[in-house]
């Protein structure tokens, strides 16, 4: 049943960035930062993707908390070579979206948002 | 602190602190009940000297020096139960709070090792008693050790954890992870 959920969720993330074009890879990690579901490229040491992913995003939240930000909704890094999309996908994992320099942006989140959506809901969240 | 308390239980066996050790604390209590004024009064000494500790001991030498004749005293009671190690872990997390360094720990066990043998090798004549006391103390201190050093690295996951958002297990496994 879980490998059949981990599944559904590779299954999702792969149509994330198929459907989106600007969306080059994605991957589900748990609090623990532990790896649950990756479409990451072959070159990105999984391991510590899922623990910088969780360790961020517990960060993220934490900052927006402390600046009265209301209540949190994505973290975005950029860099030259495109930008990092951290967000949660029900109350125990993260979704890390990559995506390219010149996505639009707000395609990308209205993506993300869903996709953390079915995620939280596959994991029962 | 079930788990940790477990970890108590398994450092005891694992260093063989039996009813032996238990009995020969008990007998050398009278000498430091004599003598343990006098070696914590050089270790605060030592502390003072020291320009970092001697800023965290500013006025309360004297309390601080009461709060360690009575822990001495506790290392000879003959009571190593829950109570003891919770008073042990209290200590860590005391550390973690006023900002001791864990280093000074140790080097305070080392400097009580020495002053301690010191000490019951002035004291007692018999060789095989000696042995046995030494041995006791030398486990009891390094037990005492153990639990503080455990409860200050706990406690440093758990300041850490509140500060970031990031779970526990998140920290151990960040820690784990190839440089």
């Amino acid at each position: 049943m879980a490998n059949s959920r981990s599944e559904q969720i590779s299954k999702l993330l792969k149509t994330l960035s198929t459907t989106t074009p600007d969306i080059e890879a994605a991957a589900v990690v748990d609090n623990d930062g532990l790896m649950i579901a990756s479409a990451l490229p072959g070159d990105v040491e999984d391991d510590r993707v899922a623990a910088m992913s969780a360790a961020l995003l517990g960060m993220s939240e934490r900052i927006v908390r402390e600046l009265g930000r209301g209540s949190f909704s994505l973290a975005m890094l950029r860099g030259s070579g495109g930008y990092t999309i951290l967000t949660r996908c029900g109350a125990e994992a993260v979704l890390a979206v990559l995506a390219t320099d010149s996505a639009k942006l707000g395609l990308i989140f209205l993506d993300v948002s869903r996709a953390a959506k079915d995620v939280g809901r596959l994991l029962g969240g | 602190m079930n788990e940790t308390n477990a970890v108590f239980q398994e450092i005891k066996t694992f260093i063989g602190f039996t009813d032996v050790d238990v009995a020969a604390l008990q007998a050398i209590a009278p000498i430091f009940a004599a003598h343990g004024a006098a070696i914590t009064d050089l270790f605060y000494v030592k502390l003072e000297r020291d320009p970092e500790q001697s800023k965290l001991i500013e006025g309360r030498v004297e309390a601080l020096k009461r709060t360690h004749n009575r822990w001495m005293a506790e290392l000879f009671a003959g009571e190593y139960g829950e109570a003891y190690f919770n008073d042990r872990w209290r200590i860590g997390l005391a550390h973690v709070r006023v900002g001791v360094k864990p280093w000074w720990v140790e080097a305070v066990t080392s400097f009580l090792r020495t002053e301690g043998l010191g000490l019951l090798t002035n004291e007692i004549s018999d060789p095989a008693q000696r042995t046995r006391s030494v041995q006791a103390l030398v486990k009891i201190l390094d037990i005492d050790l153990m639990i503080i050093n455990l409860a200050y690295s706990q406690e440093t996951i758990d300041r850490l954890s509140q500060f970031t958002g990031m779970s526990r297990k998140l920290i151990e496994r960040c820690v784990q992870l190839k440089k």
